[in-house]
């Protein structure tokens, strides 16, 4: 039975082509967006976490957009005054508060932008991941820690000259930290008050990355702390809140989308059947008239209709797998803050789950037909000839 | 009388010989900040491996190659040639050497240059070097299209003068008197010397997959 279906289904080779690619770019679309939503979870959830920082003090506006992007190493167009650094650390929750001076410098020209900040000592228990690859922190106002992409980019070494040209500094590499996966890798940190000094923002601070004793202290402290003038906080569970139920929303958009075109490409495999039907009508009485019951002709159609999305459910897994980082990069340019690393991951589940899907739709899909098929007369059909 | 002769001759030798050793190896030395490209300055870590990409095609085939009509990657392999190259490089090839990414152009089907980009290890960081070279092997010209040099040494590296002086060399060229004709600053030596060895060595390469390819063949 389950040849001559596979025969059949050869036999309109075209036709079963164009219904199986409808079907695996419907099972592709779906397979990639609940990996992509699983892993840009995951990754949120493993980058917040793994920062060390439980809240960050950021200047008056939107505080997820300004958290997010000093997270990113972007720079903000306002800062906070440098006082908010020793305020911050004279409260009793506090057990680390560490500055930041972040400041961007685009070459539009050579494709890339330079991503400066500016940190001090108060920084390295913020950043647990950080180790380094070679040399170590800063040991002059000139010295310069390179993120592992930065100083691969580069080509330097520790030791080696790192020159700004459109701030006319040079910078003498003192270490280079470990991959982390993080934003960190393509940075280049230098001494605040060299940062300060070389945009223009003495006694300025684009953020301060706060820790404290007890983590339950939280929302106490973040009431404290939110009474700096000019400043805002925002603290990390919030983001990740916010983010993961942004990404909620885009998901249910998404997977709506997603649902329609699995349902059209079930459509696509009901009509198939159907004309399939039809254009074998004599076909089917004949089978009937040698001896194959209406359950046997029944079965046959559901089983072309089967074999046809579990193959094309198949090939959408695999189109996942070769075109699911293109999908990623594209997502992941329009979000706000997208973690480091990989965030597809197709899982043995994820792939059960789509090809469950599929499967179901096409048997749902190929019943009406099979069940025409099996109540065709044998003389009726042998008369259509 | 012979002997004082012989005494007088023998100081003048010995003097000459001390005269000619101090030039050598101080007076020229210390004093003419020329690009000094032998074997004893060659700095084996200028050129790391890493894929450079070729930011602007379309404004650097109208520059070195306005007659080409097509494009296409290719990638090189040393293969046989390894051992040559070692010998002519003064080191074993990079990995990027050994595998080297290279675009040929054409005009019609036949070649009439290649564009390589390599990533040079610059005084003050990457120098990307864009390098045409001609069918029959030789410069057609050369840019920078990324550095972070200062000043000095970005007008060096940026001026046609220092250029002008690879135009039509191949591989097989005297480079060390390329790099004695131009009086460098001191602190634009080392970038300019990266990019020197860059294009020597980026030369031999291509000789030597031509080579290879072209022994294959037969």
């Amino acid at each position: 039975m389950f040849r001559f279906a596979l025969h059949n289904l050869l036999r309109r080779r075209l036709r079963s082509l164009l219904t199986l690619t409808g079907i695996a770019m419907a099972i592709c679309v779906m397979a990639s967006l609940y990996s992509f939503g699983a892993g840009y979870e995951r990754g949120l959830n493993r980058e917040l976490k793994g920062m060390g920082i439980q809240l960050m003090l950021v200047p008056l506006g939107c505080p997820y957009d300004a958290a997010a992007r000093v997270l990113k190493g972007k720079s903000l167009d306002v800062s906070l005054p440098a006082s908010s650094v020793e305020t911050a650390r004279n409260d009793s929750a506090v057990a680390c508060a560490a500055p930041m001076l972040m400041a961007t410098i685009p070459r539009p020209t050579e494709g890339r932008t330079d991503m400066w900040v500016g940190v001090d000592d108060t920084i390295r228990p913020l950043k647990p991941w950080w180790k380094m690859k070679s040399g170590g922190w800063f040991i002059g106002s000139d010295s310069v820690l390179l993120g592992a992409e930065a100083a691969a980019t580069e080509l330097r070494q520790v030791g080696d000259l790192l020159y700004s040209p459109e701030t006319k500094r040079s910078f003498r590499v003192c270490g280079i930290l470990e991959r982390s996966g993080t934003s960190d890798d393509s940075l280049f940190f230098i001494p605040m008050l060299t940062a300060q000094a070389m945009f223009g923002q003495q006694g300025r601070v684009t953020a301060v990355a706060v820790r404290l004793h007890d983590p339950s202290q939280l929302s106490v402290a973040a009431a404290r702390l939110q009474k700096i003038p000019g400043a805002q906080v925002a603290t990390m569970t919030e983001m990740l809140g916010v983010f993961l139920n942004l990404l909620v929303g885009v998901r249910t958009l998404v997977l709506a989308v997603a649902a329609v075109s699995v349902a059209i490409s079930g459509l696509s495999v009901f009509n198939t059947m159907l004309t399939s039907v039809l254009e074998r009508t004599s076909e089917l009485g004949i089978l009937r008239a040698v001896g194959a019951s209406r359950f046997d002709v029944f079965v046959l159609m559901g089983l072309e209709a089967m074999l046809l999305t579990v193959f094309g459910s198949l090939l959408g897994l695999l189109l996942t797998l070769l075109t699911g980082r293109a999908i990623e990069q594209l997502i992941a340019h329009f979000l706000p803050l997208s973690p480091s690393g990989s965030l597809l991951e197709l899982t043995p589940k994820i792939a059960g789950y789509c090809l469950l899907l599929g499967v179901v739709t096409g048997v749902i899909a190929g019943i009406y037909p099979a069940w025409q098929a099996s109540r065709l007369q044998p003389m009726q059909a042998l008369h259509t000839e | 009388m012979r002997s004082k002769r012989a005494g007088a001759l023998l100081i003048l030798g010995l003097t000459g010989i001390a005269l000619v050793w101090f030039l050598s190896n101080f007076a020229f030395r210390s004093s003419d900040p020329v690009l000094d490209v032998t074997e004893k300055t060659l700095r084996h870590d200028s050129e790391l491996t890493g894929v450079c990409p070729w930011r602007d095609p379309t404004t650097d085939r109208a520059r070195y190659f306005p007659t080409a009509t097509g494009t296409r990657e290719e990638m090189l392999v040393l293969g046989r040639q390894r051992k040559e190259a070692t010998v002519l490089l003064g080191r074993s090839p990079t990995a990027e050497e050994s595998l080297l990414r290279v675009h040929r152009l054409d005009r019609n089907g036949v070649l009439v240059g290649t564009i390589v980009t390599r990533c040079l290890r610059g005084e003050a960081g990457v120098i990307e070097l864009v390098l045409a070279v001609d069918a029959s092997g030789k410069v057609r010209g050369a840019h920078i299209q990324r550095m972070r040099e200062p000043d000095e040494t970005a007008r060096l590296l940026r001026s046609q003068a220092w250029y002008a002086l690879m135009i039509n060399k191949g591989a097989s060229a005297d480079w060390f008197i390329v790099g004695r004709l131009l009086q460098q600053p001191k602190s634009a030596q080392t970038s300019a010397r990266a990019v020197l060895e860059g294009v020597r060595n980026t030369l031999i390469v291509l000789d030597l997959a031509a080579a290879d390819a072209k022994s294959r063949r037969e």
